[in-house]
């Protein structure tokens, strides 16, 4: 269960513009343990979704490197890393059941199994019934539970999630963060969620990892020691959330003075 | 109850058009201006004729070797420019800058190096379609959501994996509607090229009418152009809906 698994040594983020080059990572270190449900929240901009996309080697980092189970992150793993990003992205032209069953398919595996082990996670995000149906025909929560299916079905130890309620309304977005923690107790894998919701962070998560603003740093790393099931209104989240709101607030007004917007005291 | 009310109305805007028109014709001399009720029974007449069947079977046959032409090759070139950013950053101002030139003034040149009969028309026809497939399917190709390409890559598909899993299928409708398009210009340059010169076809008996007043059956072959555009019209539809079902 534990033993630290996920290492970011060192790594800066460099983007080359136009202008002046734009440092979105700055030197940033940490680790994730096994089976841990690990949380970065950050001001916009801060650069938590390239950071997300250099784990999963899909971006590379300008220096300093990530590995994972002793091995350094060169590009997609899709054996051991899967990703869910903000937007669903789903395939339009494809079913509820092939857009899960997508990465098996470039996998190769064949058709029958494909078919069983996508119903087996359509049925774990709770949409069983839905599995001929198209994408266009879905509501904005039902795709992004498709999406999360779609990630499950490839059966890795570690899965990404950028934001991925980020575009939902507040109570869909509550409910399906409080299935995730179920489906994560279920398949025990190690989760590292993007965000900037503090409720979401508080409510989720083993430990939430605070960045600071461009260029984006490790602030702090909080541990969150509350059992599940967790109450949303408890004392013990709003406490956590204050926590977080202390170590954020700062870097949310840096990034807005820096986006021209005047804060009035 | 609306889609019947429009229906009822298009009846009536047709009704309108062709009344004025039988109206009007009685203040206007035959040879510009041929009623209706003349037009229509010559309409009837003139498909007992071989040789017009001739002439309509050589159009269609010029419509469908010209966008078979420009369908292959405008979507081939599409996908390379689409995919390709170094050769469309190249090519596409040149693209751009020849579609714009009214490409009517080739059509000299068409005639004198191959001919007045069937292969100037062809060669006209896919220089209209041509560009318009080319275009819409490069830009369908570039325009294709990245996050689609990049959830494709986060599960280990290959270069050419992404291309005909995600790129084909998430450009299709864009790239039908191009080839609908040029299939209607494909019918425009044929029947244009028929007109300016040609032996035979529809638009040489059209020109002809035209010239020796023989406006009865000028009217009656206008007709037949119009149908002909309409089916060709209703096939691009077809395609585009069908894309939209997948």
């Amino acid at each position: 269960m534990s033993g630290q698994f996920i290492h970011v040594q060192n790594v800066t983020k460099i983007y080359e513009g136009k202008g002046k080059p734009i440092i979105a990572l700055q030197d940033v270190n940490f680790s994730v343990n096994k089976g841990e449900f690990f949380t970065i929240i950050g001001p916009s901009g801060c650069g938590k979704s390239t950071l997300l996309n250099i784990i999963s080697g899909l971006d590379k980092p300008t220096t300093g490197k990530v590995i994972i189970d002793g091995m350094e992150v060169n590009g997609p793993r899709p054996d051991r890393v899967a990703v869910v990003f903000q937007d669903p992205a789903l395939y339009n032209w494809r079913t509820v059941l092939d857009n899960v069953a997508f990465g098996l398919e470039i996998r190769g595996v064949n058709k029958k199994e494909r078919r069983e082990k996508a119903l087996k996670y359509i049925r774990l995000v709770g949409l069983s019934g839905f599995e001929d149906k198209y994408p266009t025909q879905l509501s904005g929560g039902m795709k992004q539970r498709t999406a999360i299916a779609r990630a499950l079905c490839l059966e890795t130890e570690i899965l990404l999630m950028d934001e991925p309620f980020g575009a939902l309304d507040e109570q869909t977005r509550l409910l399906l963060g409080l299935e995730l923690t179920r489906i994560w107790e279920e398949t025990k894998k190690t989760i590292i969620f993007v965000t900037h919701s503090l409720l979401e962070a508080a409510l989720l998560s083993d430990r939430i990892m605070i960045m600071s603003a461009r260029p984006g740093r490790v602030k702090n790393i909080l541990d969150v020691d509350i059992p599940r099931p967790r109450d949303p209104n408890s004392r013990e989240i709003n406490n956590i959330r204050a926590m977080i709101w202390e170590e954020i607030k700062d870097e949310a007004k840096k990034m807005m003075i820096e986006g021209g917007l005047q804060i009035v005291p | 109850m609306s889609h019947k009310t429009t229906f009822v109305l298009q009846f009536l805007i047709l009704g309108l058009i062709l009344t004025t028109w039988e109206l009007s014709s009685a203040y206007i001399p035959q040879t510009i201006l041929v009623p209706p009720s003349k037009v229509f029974p010559l309409f009837g007449a003139i498909w007992i004729n071989t040789n017009f069947l001739g002439h309509l079977y050589i159009t269609i046959v010029e419509i469908l070797m010209s966008f078979g032409l420009a369908a292959v090759s405008g979507l081939l070139l599409g996908f390379v420019l689409g995919v390709w950013k170094l050769l469309r950053d190249a090519y596409e101002p040149i693209l751009s800058l020849l579609y714009a030139v009214p490409r009517v003034i080739w059509y000299p040149i068409l005639l004198l190096t191959l001919g007045l009969d069937v292969m100037s028309k062809v060669a006209f026809g896919y220089i209209l379609s041509f560009f318009p497939i080319t275009l819409t399917t490069m830009n369908a190709v570039v325009n294709v959501d990245k996050v689609l390409i990049r959830v494709a890559e986060s599960m280990g598909a290959s270069k050419l994996t992404v291309f005909y899993k995600v790129i084909i299928p998430a450009s299709l409708p864009t790239i039908l509607s191009g080839l609908s398009t040029g299939l209607a210009l494909c019918v425009t340059g044929v029947i244009v090229g028929e007109m300016l010169g040609g032996i035979r076809g529809l638009g040489v008996l059209i020109a002809s009418a035209a010239t020796l007043f023989e406006t009865a059956h000028y009217f009656a072959y206008v007709i037949v152009v119009i149908i002909l555009a309409l089916v060709v019209n209703y096939i691009g539809k077809l395609l585009e809906r069908l894309s939209r079902g997948v």
